[in-house]
């Protein structure tokens, strides 16, 4: 039977691989994701009358156009970590593939070791100095400059060849997500699209018609390109970045994934997933743990109590509320609790804590906390305690029936003893073996009732990340969730094997 | 007249329902099962097994109910619909529920459902629709289209504008014309039994919604003087918060959810019933593969998956359906019937007819599948309840079906926003949805005694 558990315990990682696999590329291939989601916020910043606004980081740097250029979008994408491609995306994921890690070289650190950076914030400069320059010389002859060429904006999109006009229309429509396969397009035509305008290569034309001109503008370009080559240089030798507006950066590629621990930050928070998680955990686990005792509490004595007056009055009527109860989803029970019984009694509509506990004496505050708990513990025993209440009703008619039995009331014991040593000890085997599955549930909480009685714990928390497509959020409680579920199955079915000899796995 | 002829209406659908439930589709089966050269008579085992489950009251008649009650939805749009069955004005004839039913019936027809005042002798009001219950009225009482004309005229003298007083006077004219018409029987309509629909919102009434229901009306402020002010038919549990009658977004709703979960039982059943055979059947490493399929496809956090297809594109009946046979409904009946046949499989009677060089397709259908679908009748029902569930949960939550389909879900979530004030837009949903569902358990604890009946011996 070893070898057996041993076989479930190798499959955990396989499946475990395959599952992540599978929703991390669902998430990246739908289309809303986070660059859609900072696109509308900017939007709307925009909209609002915000410079730039939106995305929570201060990503935008108070751009008031609308129109992300290349680097922004780049920064946008490893931002959210999207700048790779799936496979690669999901191996670095994982953490067997490096990333790139930069964090922000703080100015006191700056301000104590000069010397390292002073030559890095003077190419910086060189390059900014320069770039302007390049922009007002071309911009008095109505160009610009990308992508160290010179490029002359479009007037629209009916100036664009007809081969991709259309296309590229569409692909402009869709917005940032799509600025990639754009840009990819329309270079493959000598076109370009940048600042909201697309435009036309304009190198050629230049020379012919203004040499002069021309070979200026190359200069600045040259030497634009030897800034960027240096910056390039420093970087990949020492680790060091440099932004445009003079942050420091500290570039490491590592491994950074779940198999380091490194779950990532929130996109809509900002904190770490794994300090989230952890906080949300405490909170769903006093409901779940409290819905679960509860359930044990009142089915193993109810379902008894059914077994042994079965076919009674009692029996009929309990059933009525056990098939109810197992008609209902514990969510809609919370509702019809809230709309009757929350007002008759008093009780608070929604929370997991009254307001002002800090300050309240410690009985009180338990009693306040009591009043929260009334509602939702409910609606939790609802969901599961008609299946565990008939499972224990049946087992236990199961083991009445049994031969044992039979002997032990043969040689003289009391019903009492038979019943209740003999019987019931082996009828609360299969209710014993589904601790296991029940782990998964104390771990998610039930997001339908959280959401109901307004409850911030795992269950809210993941589905207010997937509505904000916070993925880090999504992927780290699936990391959990399918971990927990995979060796919850595994745990029950060993608890069962321990105390039912009679099991035998792997035969 | 109107009262008897919708009432006579209503009992003829709940009749034809359980006729069409009971007698006419069974027997239709067996014609059909016939024709295809089956022998279509039942096997003494199931015979006695449908008896079982006869003497089983609660179970047998809550099959009753639900059944009669799903069949007769499928005419709902002549029971409860705003648009009469039948309007009449001189030569014109018009059916507007009964188009409406059609285009329920069969999708792609689009007839023309709504009728316009402009063909019913009422040209003044423009292309507006029809309203039948305010025709109805009229017909029953036409001195209250002459005190309306009388009110128009009053209006136009205190009108200040010339074009304004102009259309007031020129209504006023069409009210008192059409008054006449009436009086000599020009116009004759027949409105459904419960004149009101999901979909159509109540604005016009005096108050503003929510409208409490019918027997709390004289209690509230604005039902008080809207029962001064309109007589007829009142939505009888009131309208929700957008003023769409709540009845009827009921019973809609219930078609639509049961439709529902049985598309979603029926489909999920064949796919996993013919997943469940080849695994058990064949075993070996087919066994083995589809194992690891459905523990990986299992474990997919199903809510997850669907807000985020939500979020994409706006679901409907058929993707939503798709959507919960894909990831969900087909894998729990798959191990049970892949049990089934592996333990079938050994018996002499499939060695014998492997012996005799019957082909693997047909011992699987003929031989092994009757045996083998206990398990699978004595599921459905609950399976029917978790799927109306998971509906009522989506619906809920905003990812289910589209705004204009009335769902159960969305009548909880409308009610749940405002929980404190209006309490009973929560409690009648929830007493609607608890009455169906536990039917359904009743249904399904009744099938299971019936066709696996456990005998437990008691001592004492």
């Amino acid at each position: 039977m070893t070898a057996y558990f041993l076989r479930r315990l190798l499959l955990v990682p396989v499946t475990f691989l395959a599952i992540t696999a599978l929703v991390y590329t669902i998430l990246r291939y739908v289309p809303g994701g986070p660059i859609e989601q900072a696109e509308a916020a900017m939007r709307l910043g925009a909209m609002a009358g915000e410079a730039g606004g939106g995305g929570g980081a201060g990503l935008f740097r108070g751009e008031t156009a609308l129109d992300l250029d290349e680097e922004g979008l780049l920064e946008l994408q490893r931002f959210y970590a999207l700048d790779q491609p799936v496979a690669i995306g999901y191996l670095q994921w994982l953490g067997l593939w490096p990333r790139e890690r930069r964090t922000r070289v703080p100015p006191s650190t700056r301000e104590r070791h000069p010397e390292p950076f002073q030559a890095l914030e003077e190419l910086n400069a060189a390059r900014v100095r320069t770039g302007e320059r390049l922009a007002a010389l071309l911009a008095e002859h109505g160009l610009v400059a990308l992508r160290g060429e010179v490029w002359r904006p479009l007037a629209g999109a009916e100036e664009l060849p007809a081969a991709v006009r259309d296309r590229a229309e569409q692909l402009r429509a869709a917005g940032f997500g799509k600025r990639d396969e754009l840009m990819e397009l329309l270079l493959a035509h000598g076109h370009a699209y940048a600042g909201g305008s697309y435009l036309r290569q304009a190198g050629a034309e230049l020379r012919a018609q203004a040499p002069e001109l021309h070979a200026q503008a190359e200069r600045l370009l040259g030497a634009l390109r030897l800034a960027e080559e240096h910056l390039r240089r420093v970087r990949e030798q020492y680790g060091f970045e440099i932004e445009r507006d003079g942050r420091l950066y500290k570039v490491e590629r590592r491994l950074a994934g779940i198999l380091q621990l490194e779950f990532g930050d929130s996109y809509t928070q900002g904190e770490p997933v794994l300090g989230l998680i952890a906080s949300k955990f405490e909170i769903s686990l006093q409901f779940g743990l409290a819905g679960y005792l509860l359930t044990w509490l009142v089915c193993i004595p109810l379902g008894i109590f059914k077994a042994l007056k079965h076919r009674s009055l009692f029996d009929a009527a309990s059933s009525l509320l056990v098939f109810l109860g197992y008609a209902l989803p514990g969510f809609v029970v919370a509702l019809l609790l809230l709309a009757t019984v929350a007002p008759a009694l008093g009780l608070p509509l929604g929370g997991y804590k009254p307001e002002g506990i800090e300050q309240m004496g410690w009985l009180e505050a338990a009693w306040g906390r009591f009043r929260h708990m009334v509602i939702p513990v409910t609606a939790y025993v609802a969901g599961g305690f008609a299946t565990m209440t008939i499972l224990m009703k049946n087992s236990l008619m199961e083991n009445l029936g049994a031969d044992y039995v039979r002997t032990a009331f043969a040689k003289g014991l009391g019903e009492r003893r038979v019943i209740f040593i003999h019987a019931l000890r082996n009828s609360l085997i299969p209710i014993t073996a589904g601790i296991g599955h029940a782990i998964g549930l104390l771990f998610a909480g039930s997001f339908l009732i959280e959401l109901t009685c307004n409850i911030p714990g795992m269950g809210l928390l993941g589905y207010t990340a997937i509505i904000q497509r916070d993925y880090p959020i999504v992927l780290g409680i699936l990391v959990f969730g399918v971990l927990i579920r995979l060796f919850g199955n595994i745990l029950s079915d060993l608890v069962w094997a321990l105390i039912d000899p009679r099991i035998r796995f792997g035969r | 007249m109107q009262a008897t002829a919708g009432w006579l209406v209503l009992l003829g659908l709940v009749g034809a329902g359980y006729l069409l439930a009971h007698r006419l589709l069974p027997w239709l089966w067996v014609r059909a099962g016939r024709l295809c050269g089956l022998r279509m008579e039942l096997s003494p085992l199931t015979a006695r097994r449908l008896r079982r489950f006869r003497r089983i009251r609660r179970g047998y008649w809550s099959f009753v109910l639900i059944s009669t009650a799903f069949t007769s939805s499928l005419f709902l749009e002549l029971v409860v619909n705003h648009r009469p069955l039948y309007v009449r004005y001189g030569e014109r004839v018009q059916l507007p529920a009964v188009a409406d039913w059609l285009n329920f019936i069969w999708p792609w027809a689009e007839l023309p459902a709504s009728a316009r005042w402009a063909d019913f002798g009422l040209p003044e009001l423009g292309e507006g629709e029809l309203d039948g219950r305010r025709l109805a009225q009229w017909i029953a009482e036409p001195a209250a289209l002459e005190r309306l004309a009388a009110s128009r005229l009053l209006a136009a003298e205190r009108a200040a504008d010339e074009a304004e007083r102009a259309a007031l006077v020129r209504e006023a004219g069409g009210y008192r014309r059409l008054a006449a018409e009436i009086r000599t029987g020009l116009l004759q309509i027949l409105m459904p039994p419960y004149p009101f629909s999901a979909a159509e919102l109540l604005v016009h009434l005096p108050g503003s919604p929510p409208y409490p229901a019918v027997w709390k009306r004289h209690g509230s402020e604005a039902g008080a003087a809207a029962a001064m002010s309109v007589g007829g038919p009142w939505p009888l549990l009131g309208t929700d918060f957008a003023g769409r009658d709540v009845l009827s977004q009921l019973l809609y709703g219930f078609r639509v959810s049961f439709a529902f979960a049985l598309v979603v039982a029926l489909v999920g059943y064949a796919i996993g019933i013919s997943a469940g055979a080849i695994m058990g059947y064949f075993g070996g490493w087919i066994d083995i593969a589809v194992q690891r399929l459905i523990e990986i496809w299992g474990s997919m956090p199903f809510l997850y998956i669907v807000m985020i297809l939500a979020a994409v594109t706006q679901p409907d009946f058929l993707k939503l359906a798709a959507l919960l046979i894909v990831l969900r409904s087909w894998l729990g009946i798959t191990y049970t019937v892949r049990g089934e046949f592996y333990r079938e499989k050994a018996r002499e009677y499939v060695q014998a007819a492997r012996a005799l060089g019957v082909p693997d397709r047909t011992i699987m259908r003929k031989h092994i599948l009757p045996n083998a679908l206990v398990p699978v009748v004595t599921f459905m029902p609950f399976d029917v309840v978790a799927y109306i569930g998971a509906l009522v949960s989506l619906d809920f939550l905003g990812f289910g079906l589209p705004p204009e389909v009335p769902s159960w879900g969305r009548l909880l979530r409308d009610g749940a926003e405002n929980i404190r004030n209006h309490p009973e837009l929560v409690v009648i949903p929830v007493l609607a949805f608890a009455l169906t569902l536990y039917c359904v358990v009743m249904i399904g604890e009744a099938v299971r005694e019936a066709f696996d009946p456990k005998e437990y011996a008691r001592l004492r």
